[in-house]
C-alpha cells in the first residue's frame, strides 16, 4: 500500500495562500508518511503556522490540494476532518472542569459515558495528569493546562496530530521537560505529528524530519542530523544551529581546490566547483590556537569571550572580512584567551560546507 | 497634606451621604405611607396597617394589571433575549463590511425618546389599522428593551476568546455545537443579566405603554390613573408593589454580573499564567 493512503499519511500538493495581495506560501510540497514526526521550522512569518491552519482546515488554500489518508480535503470543515491541533496557547474552556474538557471531543461526537470515561483516564494517564481530572481549568499552570489541551486531543486518537508551537508560552524548565513527555507520547500513540516551532533546538530534538521554512516556502526537509551536518542552503544553515556564513571565490589549481577568503587561500573539498561560493563553518567546528598558519586557517584577533558554561564563545575579527567569526571552544588549559590576542582560527576540512553563491 | 485628605474625605462623604438621602428618602416615605393607617399622605404618621394593601388587592383592575404586568416583563424578557443574542452574535461574529452599520441600527432605539418610540408606534398601528392592546404593548416593550439586551450580549461575545471556539470546532464539534456548548455557557450569566434588565425596563415602562394601550392596564398605567381620581396610600401601595418587582429583578440581575465577573477573572488569570 502506497504510505501516503495509510490512516496518518498526509500529501500536500502546490499548496499557496495569501492574506490579501501578501503570499503567505509559495507551492508548498510535502509528503508525510504514516507515523512520522515532522517539523515545521521558521522564523514568525514564514508561513509555517498558515500552512498548520490550512492542513486543520481552519484557512482553504488559494492552489493546492491537500490530502489524508488519500481523501482530499478541500472544502472538509475543521469539524469533518480526522486530524486534531494542540494550539499555541493552552484554550481551555474555561467553563468546564479538567474531566469534562478532555470528554468535549468525546460528547460531541455522541460517545457513550463508559467509554468516553475510559478514554479520558487513557488520555490524562497518558500526558501524567491523572489526579487532576475534577481541578477548573483556571487551577491549573500553564504547563499542566498545556499536558491537558494535549489530553484533549490525543483522546480522539487522532492519526494526525497538529501542534502549534505548543511550548512556545512555557518556562524554559518547563519547556525542557515536556520535549521528553512530548517525545514519550508520540512512540506510545504511533500517530503522525506535525509539529511547528521557531525553536531550532527544540526541531532538533524532537523530529523525524524538520521542513526548514523560508518565506513562505520550504528550503530544505531533511532528517535532523542531515540538516545540521549538510544544510542545502546558507539560510538553513543559519537558521538550525549557529553558522559562520563567509563569501569566498573556490579556485581549481594543481594542489586541488582552494577558497580565497580575502587574500587568504584555504584548503577544500577538491570536489568543489569553481566559482563564487559561501563557506559554512559551525562555531564549534572551529579550533583557535596560537600556533603556525595551517592549511585551513584564518589569521584573526579575539574581539570578545564569553563564558557558557561547557565552553568559551569567541567572537573574532579576521583581516578582510566583514563580519566577525563565531566560535565555540570546549574550557580546557589554555582558555580563555586574552582579547586582542593574535590567532589562528583553523578548521578540518571535513567539516566545512561550500554552497554555491550567486555572483 | 494628610489633613487636606481628611477634609477631602470628608467633603466627598457629605456628597455622597447627601445624594443617597435624595435618592432613598422619597422612596422610604413611599413605602412607609402604604402602612399608614389613616388615609393621610402627610406627617405625622398616624400607625401601622396593613389596609390599604387589602383595599388594592381586591381591587380587580389592580390585579389585572399586575398580573398584565408580569406576563409583559416576562415575554419581554425571553423576547429581546433571543432576538437580541441571535443578532449580537451575529454582528460580533461577521466579518462582513456592513458589520459596523448594522451594530449603530440595532442600538438606534435606545437614543430615541420613548415619547418618540410611542408616538411613532401610535401612527404606525393607526395607519395600519393594527387595534390597540397588549400585543401592541409588547411590540413597544420589545422595541425599547432590545437595545439593551444586543449591547450587552454583544459585548460579552466580543469579549471571548475566539481560539476556543476553533478548538471545539478542531475537535468535532459543528457551527451549532461550538455555539450551544461553548460560546452559550460562556455567557450565559450576562444572557441572565440581560433577561432581567429587559424585564425591569417593561416591568415599569409607563411612556410607550402609555400610547399603545388599549383598554387594558399595566401597573404602571394603573398608577398613574388612580393619581388621577384619589390621592390616597393606595398609590403608595401599587408604587412599593412596583419597586419591591424592580429591586427583586436587580438582585437578580447583580448576582449573575457578579458571577460574570468572577468567569473573566478565572479567564484573565489563564491569560496571565501563559
Amino acid at each position: 500500500m502506497n504510505d501516503d493512503l495509510k490512516p496518518g499519511g498526509l500529501r500536500i500538493q502546490g499548496v499557496n495562500h495569501s492574506f490579501g495581495p501578501q503570499p503567505v506560501l509559495r507551492g508548498i510540497d510535502l509528503d508525510v508518511s504514516d507515523g512520522e514526526f515532522v517539523t515545521f521550522l521558521g522564523p514568525s512569518g514564514c508561513g509555517k503556522t498558515t500552512l498548520l491552519r490550512v492542513i486543520a482546515g481552519f484557512l482553504e488554500p488559494t492552489a493546492g490540494s491537500v490530502q489524508i489518508a488519500g481523501r482530499e480535503m478541500t472544502n472538509v470543515p475543521p469539524h469533518r476532518r480526522p486530524v486534531n491541533m494542540v494550539f499555541q496557547r493552552p484554550t481551555l474552556f474555561p467553563h468546564l472542569n479538567v474531566h469534562d474538557n478532555v470528554a468535549f471531543g468525546l460528547r460531541v461526537d455522541g460517545t457513550g459515558r463508559l467509554e468516553i470515561d475510559e478514554l479520558v483516564g487513557w488520555a490524562l494517564d497518558l500526558v501524567r495528569m491523572p489526579e487532576y481530572e475534577q481541578r477548573r481549568a483556571s487551577e491549573l499552570s500553564g504547563g499542566q493546562m498545556q499536558r491537558v489541551a494535549l489530553a484533549r486531543a490525543l483522546v480522539k486518537r487522532p492519526r494526525v496530530l497538529l501542534l502549534d508551537e505548543p511550548l512556545s508560552a512555557l518556562d524554559l524548565k518547563i519547556r525542557l521537560e515536556m520535549e521528553v513527555e512530548l517525545r514519550r507520547v508520540h512512540r506510545e500513540t504511533g500517530a503522525t505529528w506535525l509539529y511547528v516551532t521557531h525553536d531550532q533546538r527544540e526541531a532538533l530534538a524532537l523530529s523525524d524530519r524538520i521542513a526548514v521554512f523560508d518565506r513562505g516556502r520550504i528550503d530544505q526537509l531533511d532528517d535532523p542530523t542531515t540538516i545540521y551536518r549538510r544544510p542545502a542552503t546558507p539560510y538553513a544553515a543559519g537558521f538550525v544551529g549557529n553558522a559562520n556564513v563567509i563569501p569566498c571565490e573556490v579556485e581549481g589549481g594543481a594542489r586541488g581546490c582552494t577558497a580565497r577568503i580575502a587574500d587568504v587561500q584555504v584548503a577544500v573539498d577538491p570536489e568543489t566547483a569553481p566559482g563564487p561560493a559561501w563557506l559554512i563553518l559551525r562555531p564549534e567546528s572551529l579550533t583557535i590556537g596560537t600556533g603556525e598558519p595551517a592549511s585551513s586557517s584564518l589569521t584573526a584577533s579575539i574581539r570578545d569571550v564569553a563564558y557558557r558554561g561547557t565552553a568559551f564563545s569567541y567572537l573574532l575579527e579576521a583581516a578582510g572580512l566583514e563580519q566577525m567569526i563565531k566560535a565555540e571552544v570546549a574550557d580546557g588549559p589554555g582558555h580563555p584567551l586574552e582579547i586582542g590576542a593574535s590567532v589562528q582560527v583553523s578548521w578540518n576540512e571535513d567539516s566545512a560546507i561550500l554552497l554555491p553563491r550567486e555572483g | 497634606m494628610g489633613d487636606l485628605i481628611r477634609r477631602r474625605g470628608l467633603a466627598s462623604g457629605v456628597v455622597v451621604g447627601a445624594t443617597l438621602l435624595f435618592l432613598f428618602v422619597p422612596l422610604a416615605v413611599v413605602v412607609l405611607f402604604s402602612f399608614h393607617s389613616s388615609g393621610g399622605l402627610t406627617f405625622p404618621f398616624e400607625g401601622f396597617s396593613v389596609r390599604w394593601y387589602e383595599e388594592v388587592f381586591a381591587d380587580e383592575t389592580f390585579s389585572e394589571a399586575l398580573v398584565n404586568s408580569l406576563l409583559l416583563g416576562l415575554i419581554t424578557s425571553a423576547v429581546t433575549v433571543i432576538a437580541g443574542t441571535a443578532a449580537a452574535y451575529g454582528v460580533a461574529r461577521s466579518d462582513s463590511r456592513i458589520r459596523g452599520g448594522l451594530r449603530l441600527l440595532f442600538l438606534a432605539p435606545v437614543l430615541l425618546p420613548g415619547l418618540l418610540i410611542g408616538a411613532a408606534l401610535l401612527t404606525f398601528f393607526a395607519r395600519f389599522q393594527f387595534d390597540r392592546s397588549l400585543l401592541t404593548v409588547l411590540i413597544g416593550h420589545v422595541v425599547f428593551a432590545f437595545p439593551f439586551v444586543f449591547l450587552l450580549v454583544q459585548t460579552a461575545l466580543e469579549r471571548l476568546d475566539l481560539t476556543i471556539e476553533d478548538v471545539a470546532r478542531d475537535l468535532g464539534a459543528g457551527p451549532w455545537m461550538v455555539f450551544k456548548r461553548v460560546t452559550l455557557p460562556q455567557i450565559a450569566p450576562v444572557l441572565a443579566g440581560a433577561a432581567a434588565l429587559a424585564f425591569m425596563l417593561s416591568f415599569d415602562e409607563f411612556l410607550i405603554t402609555f400610547f399603545v394601550i388599549g383598554n387594558e392596564q399595566t401597573l404602571p398605567v394603573y398608577i398613574f390613573g388612580r393619581l388621577g381620581r384619589t390621592v390616597d396610600p393606595g398609590i403608595n401601595v401599587a408604587s412599593t408593589l412596583l419597586l419591591a418587582g424592580t429591586a427583586l429583578v436587580w438582585v437578580v440581575a447583580a448576582v449573575a454580573t457578579l458571577r460574570a465577573a468572577r468567569n473573566d477573572r478565572a479567564a484573565d488569570r489563564m491569560e496571565v499564567e501563559v
